[in-house]
């Protein structure tokens, strides 16, 4: 499938990530209430301008989800849309919001859609891994095999490693490469841990070979909200709205044991529908924003989205191509790895940094020239891809 | 023993659990398509028939790739870390996960041929599982 470009030339007009931490006085629904009342105090808007919401589940990760959460924050909001509902994908909810949001759009449906997402990620050690592992595996034919989220991930690690010659040293680099952009994000959870080096994450305790601690994500709790709307009215909220120039999606296996190519994961296909769609190609990217809940993520996705060959995903990270004075900047705020993985939530933070980049609004780590970005999510265990081409010209 | 998790035994799946007990592996087939099947479904994934036979499949496979977990993500697992957690394809075509038991997980290669064995849990439930041939 290739899409046409959508009409109306949608865009994101606003975006706002509260800081990742541990809320624990917080429920879900409060999460969802933390991140809209920074958003509101952040971006001068108002219930006249916004007819559409979509809202992922409140309290997924922590098995509590609640599939109502669009009805209780539209009214919370004192919104009546004409287009609403809680959708889900996974860490892929929220690209694929910004898809659905500018369908809307174009099809006249909806003037402006504010997508929102608030997530706490259960603590591992009290019980959380065993849960997730459950809720992320098939029940009979996975569960029983004592399956663990950094173990699944591994399994793409192992078989890149076979098939692409990539090193542990090659995975370390990207956690390396990520942590510095980290530092450069005043909420980033690990910025005050300063700048690791490869020796570091391979002298970290193992966790799920090849994986150590340092090459897996740092659970927290966070959120974001996002408005979509026509470009001329996103013109009229912010001077340089994020346009949504292309989007693809693909769902390839559910439990992880039936991925048909462990080097991709379904990435690539949409990859190409994206660029197909904005009619560009990988060599227009300026700046990456890719989910990397594990070092493998952003290694095998450079590889897949077309950012660079098959094989030198390895060696783009070892040479410092992805950090920050590099040629092609990636997680330029730190990604899952040292921003924090919000749990829920997760798949929001590079959607908002891909957006404040396009937008000019990145702080201290703003790219230069960040006219064409490309946001890559995935939920589960990595089995549904959405890949989003944001840029500065509609 | 153990007191691993154990399956939940289904009308659809008690074919293969029953014949898991008796100490033998078998799967799905296609009766349209003649392709094996794995994880059991009610239909045929590839041609969609709902005619599905079982099979006394041959237990071979080989490694597609693993991970040698070394945080065990319950106490269940904690007698068995570091242990190996596999994805297997097998002679027939399907694939599946599995432990592969009875290496040094330091061994482990892609690519390892493998054969499936049965791990008894708790009330002498048996679980088929991998070893290497």
């Amino acid at each position: 499938m290739r899409g046409t470009p959508f009409p109306g030339t949608p865009a994101i007009a606003a975006a706002c990530e509260v800081r990742p931490g541990r809320y624990p006085e917080l429920d879900a629904l409060e999460m969802y209430e933390t991140v809209l009342h920074e958003f509101l105090r952040k971006w001068r808007l108002s219930p006249s301008m916004v007819d559409g919401l979509l809202a992922a589940p409140a309290g997924m990760a922590s098995g509590q989800s609640d599939i109502f959460i669009h009805e209780t924050l539209a009214d919370y909001l004192g919104l009546h849309p004409v287009f609403s509902e809680t959708l889900n994908a996974g860490g892929a909810s929220y690209a694929v919001m910004a898809s659905r949001a500018a369908m809307a759009i174009s099809q006249g449906l909806a003037n402006a859609v504010l997508c929102i997402g608030a997530g706490k990620f259960p603590k591992v050690g009290t019980g959380g891994a065993d849960s997730m592992a459950r809720m992320l595996s098939h029940p009979e034919f996975e569960y029983i095999y004592g399956t663990f989220v950094p173990a699944l991930y591994a399994l793409a690690a192992t078989r890149h490693m076979h098939e692409r010659g990539t090193t542990r040293e090659a995975l370390a680099a990207a956690a390396v490469s990520t942590r510095a952009w980290a530092l450069k994000h005043p909420d980033a959870l690990m910025r005050p841990h300063g700048a690791i080096t490869i020796k570091d994450v391979l002298d970290s305790r193992p966790i799920a070979e090849p994986f150590h601690l340092l090459d897996c994500s740092v659970p927290c709790e966070g959120g974001a909200a996002f408005l979509v709307t026509r470009g001329e009215v996103a013109r009229q909220i912010t001077p340089q709205p994020a346009y949504l120039l292309g989007v693809g999606e693909y769902h390839d296996h559910g439990p992880a044991s039936q991925s048909r190519d462990f080097t991709s994961m379904g990435a690539r296909e949409a990859g190409k529908q994206a660029f197909a769609m904005a009619g560009l190609s990988p060599a227009d990217v300026r700046v990456a924003e890719i989910y990397d809940a594990f070092t493998i993520n952003p290694v095998m996705f450079v590889e897949e989205l077309g950012l660079v060959g098959q094989g030198e995903g390895g060696r783009f990270f070892l040479e410092g191509r992805g950090a920050p004075g590099g040629k092609l900047p990636v997680n330029t705020y730190g990604g899952l790895l040292s921003f924090g993985h919000t749990g829920d939530a997760s798949g929001m933070s590079m959607l908002i940094e891909g957006a404040l980049q396009v937008m000019g609004l990145a702080g201290e780590r703003q790219v230069n020239n960040a006219d064409v970005v490309l946001v890559h999510t995935y939920g589960n265990i990595m089995s549904e891809h959405c890949t989003l081409i944001l840029g500065r010209n509609p | 023993m153990n007191d691993k998790p154990l399956p939940r035994v289904t009308e659809l799946t008690r074919p293969y659990w029953d014949a898991a007990q008796a100490g033998k592996f078998v799967l799905q087939r296609c009766r349209a398509c003649r392709q094996a099947i794995y994880y059991p479904r009610p239909w045929c994934p590839h041609c969609w028939s709902v005619e599905l036979e079982w099979f006394e499949a041959s237990g071979r496979g080989r490694v597609i790739t693993y991970s040698i977990v070394h945080q065990p993500p319950s106490k269940a697992f904690a007698a068995d870390a570091p242990y190996v957690l596999a994805v297997v394809r097998l002679e027939e075509g399907p694939q599946m996960m599995g432990n592969v038991m009875g290496i040094d997980p330091k061994r482990m290669r892609v690519d390892m041929p493998v054969r499936v064995i049965f791990e008894e849990r708790g009330g002498g439930f048996r679980v088929p599982q991998f070893e290497p041939t």
